[in-house]
């Protein structure tokens, strides 16, 4: 089964109790959607989850960043984004051009000068980027998918909400967390997913067949 | 457009290619076709062969360019040389220039670009092989592939042309009708409110033959947007429970 | 990018004023601004004229050259349409390669003139297949206050029609013996409309053409339509087009009168 897809413009509700919800927007007395994606509607609010799409920071998030610049004051990162975050720190010889650092968002003005903070060093690893608007279906209701994932595979995994994943673990393990991953991230429009993902950690089915593939 | 022949384009309601004067020439379009674009579209038209694609919202370079209230949209009409029967050198010419500069203009109205401030989003269409009416299926490939690109939007846009030949008023011509027609009308339009955003128009119509035209073609546009939808729901197939 | 701001609140006022139903110079929304046409301002050019509309200012020339025709019209002369956003006429026009707005305006006067079937090609033809008269048609727009495409059809139009066409001997091409009358017929106009919000209104000043959501050109002739180009970020419904379409007609004739042939 799947879930509905819509496409920009479409009619979505023309309820008056209803409201627009992100992805959508008013037009008259009509919501319509404003992104290609799949439609949710939680309690009276309606929104569209995008299928694909650039990662927009937001307050509060952990992205997984690199350092690109370092100055006096702090450094710039590269958190897969249009925007690129700000890292104050103390000293100059904090931080090197190319770490990677797990990082809280603290803030976003409204021309997106995005300020990070709570940097942690991710090494030894593997990093893997996905289409950012997966990260949800990755993670799960209350981390449900995570920790599927996570005992699944015996591997540290750390999870930006940028489209950014970083996997520690033996080699085999990691290969087969970055599958379970690719596999969520291509079938997350679809529903029965869960079950999926521990058939194939429980190598009951193979790296998953055509189910709702991205074509 | 008014090239003198002797071919007779249009004979008791048929055309050259069989189609009949509201016709419109096969078309498929496919989403989401590249693996490195953010979003992007093919889409067969006749014998156009269209490719879009579409990088962005990234940051906006040269940083001139950038406005603090919205992204900058950018975009890039380009035929490939040996895309007609004479090799066209490769790069802008004047033609394409403003061939993007329109349709960048239509594509403005829909993409909600008020949401990435500072950013640019950037289209690329490249016509592969040009069978006339390449600025129309090059818009409507570019409208999928933003959509492809998760970008926020209003609406799709939509495009094609009418135009007249033999005296008659007939929906998207053939390259042979472009050649030796009377007028060719390209339009582009949102499929929900029927605005339009693209309209051109050269050859020789009287006030009356250009209204019937611009209907024909705003017509045309609502066939062609039933399979842009039909091209993105496609990619993602139905999974399996 | 202070401009760009300062510009962003001229626009406000504009579209407050459009609501209204009013227009800054207090001109009515199907009124243009003086205009004035100076046929053969370039008395060395083959043919020329100046337009001043309101203060915008463009200037319009023609030379003729011996070229070999096109391989698909080889019995037809060519017409060439270049344009010139000279630095002088604005504070945002650089020197340079001409750039998207002088491209488009240059081709849709050039479309104007063309498919009006104004000019007979055939009869600019020297020898078949070998040699025709190239009409090069180059626009210069002196001073920028907006519509330029209008000033610029209406100075290509009355250069035309003040064209001499050089003699051609052996091989050469004498100026001074200048006397043929360029073969011309028609006298195609384009008239220009802005959308600022829902109003529309003709010839849109420089201040209204920066505020405007979308523009609408049609060049016609006394009663074909022979060109159309949308422009602008905004949209136009099918009935304000359909207005447009009517008030262009209604004004052409009302410029044509202004192209005159000494």
């Amino acid at each position: 089964m799947m879930r509905e897809i819509v496409i920009p413009g479409e009619e979505l509700s023309n309820e008056k109790d209803v409201k627009p919800g992100f992805g959508t927007y008013r037009d008259a007395d009509v919501i319509r959607s404003s992104v290609f994606g799949v439609v949710e509607k939680i309690n009276n609010t309606i929104r569209v989850v995008p299928l694909r799409g650039k990662y927009i920071p937001i307050t509060g998030d952990y992205v997984i960043g690199i350092v690109t610049v370092v100055k006096f004051r702090g450094c710039f990162v590269d958190i897969n984004s249009p925007y690129i975050g700000f890292l104050p720190t103390m000293r100059e010889d904090e931080y090197r051009i190319g770490d990677l650092l797990l990082l809280k968002i603290v803030d976003v003005d409204e021309v997106y000068n995005v300020t990070l903070n709570d940097p942690k060093r991710l090494y030894d690893g593997k990093l893997i980027e996905v289409i950012p608007v997966k990260i949800p279906r990755i993670v799960g209701k209350r981390a449900s998918m995570l920790d599927i994932l996570r005992k699944g595979t015996n591997c540290k995994i750390f999870v930006g909400r940028n489209g950014r994943i970083f996997i520690k673990g033996t080699p085999d393990e990691v290969k087969k967390a970055e599958k379970a991953i690719r596999l969520i991230e291509r079938e997350a429009h679809t529903t029965g997913l869960t079950d999926r993902v521990k058939a194939f950690l429980e190598g009951k089915i193979k790296e998953s067949g055509n189910n709702g593939n991205e074509k | 457009m008014g090239m003198k022949s002797d071919i007779e384009l249009i004979k008791d309601g048929k055309r050259l290619d069989g189609r009949g004067v509201n016709d419109l020439r096969p078309i498929t379009i496919k989403a989401g076709v590249l693996e490195r674009a953010d979003g992007s579209c093919y889409v067969e038209w006749g014998g156009n062969k269209v490719l879009a694609a579409v990088y962005g919202p990234q940051e906006c370079l040269p940083k001139h360019i950038a406005s603090p209230h919205r992204a900058v949209l950018t975009y890039r009409y380009n035929m490939a040389p040996f895309s007609v029967e004479d090799r066209k050198r490769p790069g802008p010419d004047r033609r394409s220039i403003e061939i993007s500069k329109i349709s960048k203009e239509a594509l403005e109205r829909v993409v909600l670009l008020e949401k990435f401030p500072n950013t640019m989003i950037k289209v690329f269409v490249e016509i592969l092989q040009a069978d006339a009416g390449t600025r129309c299926a090059a818009l409507t490939a570019a409208s999928v592939a933003l959509a492809d690109a998760g970008i926020p939007m209003r609406d799709l846009v939509t495009a094609c042309a009418a135009g007249k030949i033999g005296g008659e008023i007939v929906l998207d011509l053939g390259k042979k009708e472009d050649n030796f027609g009377e007028a060719d009308v390209p339009v582009a339009i949102l499929p929900h409110t029927k605005e339009i955003v693209l309209m051109q128009m050269d050859g020789q119509l009287t006030p009356e033959e250009y209204r019937k035209a611009l209907d024909l073609s705003i017509d045309g546009c609502t066939k062609v947007y039933e399979l842009q939808k039909k091209a993105l729901r496609e990619r993602y197939v139905e999974g399996v429970d | 990018m202070a401009e760009s701001i300062a510009w962003e609140i001229k626009s406000d006022y504009i579209h407050s004023l459009a609501q209204k139903g009013i227009r800054q110079d207090n001109r009515a929304m199907d009124e243009y601004r003086p205009i004035e046409v100076i046929p053969n301002y370039i008395p060395r050019a083959l043919g020329s004229a100046l337009v001043r509309l309101g203060a915008t200012q463009v200037l319009a020339g023609v030379s003729m050259l011996v070229g070999q025709p096109y391989p698909d019209s080889p019995n037809a002369g060519v017409l060439m349409t270049g344009c010139e956003l000279v630095p002088l006429a604005s504070p945002t026009f650089e020197p340079g390669p001409p750039d998207e707005n002088s491209i488009e305006l240059a081709r849709v006067v050039d479309r104007g003139i063309r498919e009006s079937k104004a000019i007979d090609f055939e009869k600019l033809c020297i020898t078949e297949g070998e040699e025709v008269w190239m009409v090069m048609l180059d626009l210069h727009v002196l001073d920028y206050d907006g519509n330029l495409f209008d000033a610029a059809e209406l100075a290509s139009t009355t250069a035309l029609w003040n064209t001499r066409i050089p003699k051609y001997e052996d091989g050469q091409i004498i100026r001074e013996e200048a006397k043929e009358k360029l073969p011309i017929s028609e006298k195609p106009i384009e008239c220009t409309f802005a959308k600022i919000g829902n109003t529309i209104m003709v010839d849109p000043a420089l201040e209204e053409e920066k505020a405007l959501d979308a523009r609408v050109t049609f060049a016609t002739t006394d009663k074909i339509l022979c060109a159309g180009q949308k422009g602008g970020s905004g949209s136009f419904t099918r009935e304000e087009i359909d207005y447009a379409l009517d008030m262009a007609f209604k004004k052409g004739k009302e410029l044509r009168k202004l192209v005159k042939v000494i």
